[in-house]
């Protein structure tokens, strides 16, 4: 019997022992994903009153998605059920159609608060089969679009992580060929980011040129070319009310707030020089930074406030250089690569900056790597002009121009380019809002 | 056969002493046996003589004279060897007596014997009984015991020990019986040995008739004498057959007795010999008893060495078993894992691809590392993903999960058995640098 025992115990050991020896976890390394939109389904909303609310709200949310090129929302004829409630959801459904994530939502009338609704959306991990999150709102029906971006930027937060520009703004200047004065117009237009609600911010007989928004997104710098020559002014937008800061004698242009607010970099054009300066909002005191023969222009600010990038033609081409942000300061080329590039911009990160560069195909919108220092043209039109980073940087804008100028977002890589509506008239320059309220 | 053998010895031995008491009466009695025997044979062979008439005269008278001096002679020494005769067969019946006497108180003890022996007999049956009994008993308790085998060791340990009481009893009944028997075996030699004895005793009776016959040769002898001397006389010849007579009657008596001794011995002899088969079917009986005994034995202990030799087989077997079953699972895993890692090199990239074609990686998700751990079942089908250590973003986390989840089912071995190896295993989510 003890001998039993005891070969029981050195059996027992070798299995211990062999599972010792067995394999332990394998690992296998995924480091290449795919570039493409998450699959989402976003269900039309139901309720009793999502005929007189939200009634394209599933289309709103979806073009939101879509447009950052990180989502690729399915349509809904190839939906299996269209469930509005929780009860209503069927995994299988959505795991079929490889709907990572589904949207669904109801609207319902508020009894006792006529014309308020309560909207309550929830969002399904298909895979996971789990509720990622579940939200509620009471909203009247001119809040319908706000409500919708609201929804989308919830789902772009919580799937991507990242917070998105969908409640952000743009505004852009257009110009009207024969306004109501029977001569040229030009207006200085603010909109949602998608281009609706559009908002006249001024109208003008004088063109107005690169409107810049101020970091608390509450005033818009622009500058306005009269025959006497290009002033700028900063007006705030709630309340219109404009005032023009004291700049050098000639051309001032491109004005470029710091990210303090505190500043205004520019370029001014004196007897066909053009040289980058900063205005001092505090003390009206104006610093030069460039000096040089040629041409130095579109000045922007680093997100640190330390540096300048700005567009020279100093080195033949023009190219973009980069001096800090004080007097006489050095300066260096920072793009190398392409025929010209100009109108940089940095990104929200600051590790980027958006270019309009040639690579000979002509203008185009390109994304500069500071760390890699290549250019990687983003867009597949070759006029583009004033692009432009969203507060996020989950998204860009661009001007196409020629004879049908139009405004069109980009996907930060590109594949997704879709064009958005303009109030009126001739688009020539655009910018984001840098912080949404 | 022996006892035959035995009873010529014994005559052998009669023989001789019959033969010194012989020469010890030839010496009593001092007579030529070569005269009588002479005697003897004329006697016996003329046995009726008529006697012839003869004319009377003076010469008659004088002869009748003369006879009458010799018949007067002749019948001194007739009544000298009448006296001595008598004497003679005086002792001779007293002798015969005497050995009836004997032979008699002789036969009342073998009589004795042999119901002492019909109840040893008895007695050794009822053993026999009481043991067959006992036996049967045993084979009761052993057929009980056959049910309760597969208890406790401890109850075969007591059911052994009773059987062995129970063999110690047989022994017991055994030794009895032998002790019996040979009680018996010594009586039959006692019986033997009186049997050599009275063969003796007959030696001794044919001496004394063998004496008696050399009295008679020399009364004969006498006779012849006087014959040869004077003329026979009716009257002697009338005595002679009287004597003659008298002889016969004693040789018929002799016969007679022989004839009696005969039948005795007949008798005798069977009932020796129906002792001798009683005492055959007895052995018989309890050989056919103690070869049963032997046999209950011998299978009892044969069972009980077949069921020590089964169990120790079976636990040889259950430890070679468990060696063999160690040794070989030791070798079928091994060929396993063996089999396994080929199978990883062949399947882990194809699960790789499934995956990362699964996997929509954020754009900036660079720096970003993720470990998630997956369970699938047999068919491949993911069952379970967890974060076993967070990038830190949970929407890069999630990306991954979604990944797995969506490559589900992922390509694994169809071999069943190598699915302890791929039951578990983990991704390592790296974000690309855009």
């Amino acid at each position: 019997m003890r001998k039993i025992i005891s070969i029981l115990a050195v059996i027992a050991a070798g299995a211990l022992t062999s599972v010792n020896l067995a394999f332990a976890v394998f690992t296998i390394e995924i480091d290449e994903g795919v570039v493409r939109g998450i699959p989402i389904a976003i269900v039309p909303f139901g309720g009793d009153a999502a005929d007189q609310f939200l009634r394209s709200a599933d289309r709103i949310i979806s073009d939101d998605l879509t447009r950052t090129g990180r989502f690729d929302p399915i349509g809904e004829d190839q939906h299996l059920s269209k469930p509005t409630s929780a009860e209503e959801i069927r995994f299988v459904d959505w795991q079929l159609i490889k709907a990572d994530y589904v949207l669904i939502g109801r609207v319902e009338s508020v009894e006792d608060r006529v014309g308020n609704f309560r909207i309550i959306t929830r969002l399904y991990d298909s895979f996971e089969q789990k509720q990622v999150f579940g939200v509620q709102f009471i909203a009247t029906a001119d809040q319908m679009r706000v409500i919708a971006h609201r929804i989308a930027n919830a789902v772009f937060e919580n799937i991507t992580g990242q917070k998105s520009s969908f409640e952000s703004r743009i505004v852009y200047t257009t110009t009207i060929p024969n306004g109501a004065s029977g001569a040229a117009e030009h207006v200085l237009y603010v909109a949602d980011y998608d281009g609706f609600g559009p908002q006249v911010v001024l109208r003008s007989e004088y063109p107005i040129l690169s409107p810049s928004w101020s970091p608390d997104s509450t005033q818009i710098a622009y500058s306005e070319l009269r025959s006497s020559g290009a002033r700028i002014y900063i007006q705030t937008v709630a309340t219109g009310e404009r005032f023009e800061i004291d700049t050098p004698q000639g051309h001032n242009s491109a004005p470029s707030w710091s990210p303090d607010g505190q500043r205004l970099a520019f370029a001014n054009l004196t007897g066909g020089n053009s040289d980058v300066y900063i205005y001092s909002l505090k003390d009206n005191k104006i610093t030069r930074v460039t000096n040089h023969r040629l041409i130095d222009t579109e000045p922007s600010w680093s997100p640190d406030g330390k540096h300048i990038v700005f567009t020279s033609n100093r080195g033949k081409d023009p190219q973009i250089y980069q001096a800090l942000a004080r007097r006489d300061a050095a300066t260096k080329r920072v793009t190398l690569d392409g025929r010209s590039n100009t109108a940089a911009q940095y990104s929200p990160s600051g590790d980027r900056m958006v270019v309009i560069t040639d690579q000979g195909r002509g203008s185009q919108v390109g994304i500069f790597d500071f760390k890699s220092r290549g250019i990687q043209v983003i867009s597949s039109t070759t006029l583009d002009d004033s692009a432009k980073f969203s507060p996020h940087g989950d998204m860009l804008i661009h001007v196409v121009e020629g004879k049908d100028r139009y405004i069109k977002i980009l996907s930060p890589d590109g594949r997704v380019q879709t064009r958005i509506p303009v109030a009126d008239g001739l688009v020539k320059q655009v910018d984001w809002e840098k912080s949404p309220q | 056969m022996v006892n035959r053998k035995k009873s010529r010895k014994f005559v052998g031995r009669s023989v001789t002493l019959a033969l010194l008491v012989h020469a010890a009466i030839i010496f009593v009695v001092g007579v030529s046996i070569i005269f009588r025997q002479e005697i003897m044979h004329e006697t016996v062979d003329s046995d009726v003589t008529p006697v012839n008439a003869h004319a009377v005269d003076e010469a008659e008278v004088i002869a009748e004279i003369e006879r009458m001096q010799l018949a007067e002679e002749r019948e001194r020494a007739e009544r000298i060897a009448q006296q001595e005769q008598l004497e003679l067969a005086l002792k001779q019946q007293k002798e015969a007596e005497r050995l009836a006497r004997e032979e008699q108180q002789r036969l009342a003890a073998m009589e004795e014997q042999r119901l002492e022996q019909e109840e040893a007999l008895r007695q050794m049956e009822e053993q026999k009984r009481q043991a067959q009994a006992e036996i049967e008993a045993a084979e009761q308790q052993r057929l009980e015991e056959q049910q309760r085998i597969a208890e406790a060791e401890a109850e075969r340990l007591r059911q052994a020990e009773e059987l062995r009481q129970i063999e110690e009893q047989k022994e017991l009944a055994q030794a009895e019986f032998e002790a019996t028997e040979q009680k018996r075996l010594a009586e039959l030699r006692q019986a033997e040995e009186a049997e050599a004895r009275r063969l003796l005793e007959e030696q001794e009776l044919q001496a004394l008739e063998d004496q008696k016959r050399q009295a008679q040769a020399e009364i004969e002898a006498v006779q012849q004498q006087r014959d040869e001397q004077q003329h026979q006389s009716e009257i002697e010849k009338q005595k002679l057959d009287e004597e003659i007579e008298a002889k016969r009657q004693v040789a018929l008596e002799l016969a007679k007795r022989e004839q009696l001794e005969e039948a005795e011995q007949q008798q005798e002899l069977e009932r020796q010999q129906e002792l001798e088969r009683q005492r055959l079917a007895a052995e018989q009986e309890q050989r056919e008893f103690e070869e049963r005994a032997q046999q209950a034995r011998l299978k009892k202990q044969q069972e009980q060495l077949a069921r020590e030799e089964l169990l120790r087989q079976q636990e040889e077997e259950l430890l070679r078993k468990q060696e063999e079953e160690r040794l070989q699972e030791q070798l079928r895993r091994e060929r396993l894992e063996q089999r396994a890692r080929s199978e990883f090199s062949r399947y882990i990239p194809q699960i790789k691809r499934k995956v990362e074609d699964a996997w929509i990686e954020s754009p900036n998700s660079e720096g970003l590392f993720a470990v998630l751990e997956v369970e699938i079942n047999p068919v491949g089908e993911v069952q379970a993903v967890t974060v076993f250590s967070s990038s830190g973003s949970l929407a890069f986390d999630r990306s991954g999960t979604i990944a797995v989840r969506k490559a589900s089912p992922l390509p694994i071995p169809k071999d069943r058995e190598l699915f302890q190896y791929f039951k578990r295993f983990r991704f390592e989510f790296s974000g690309a640098p855009q």
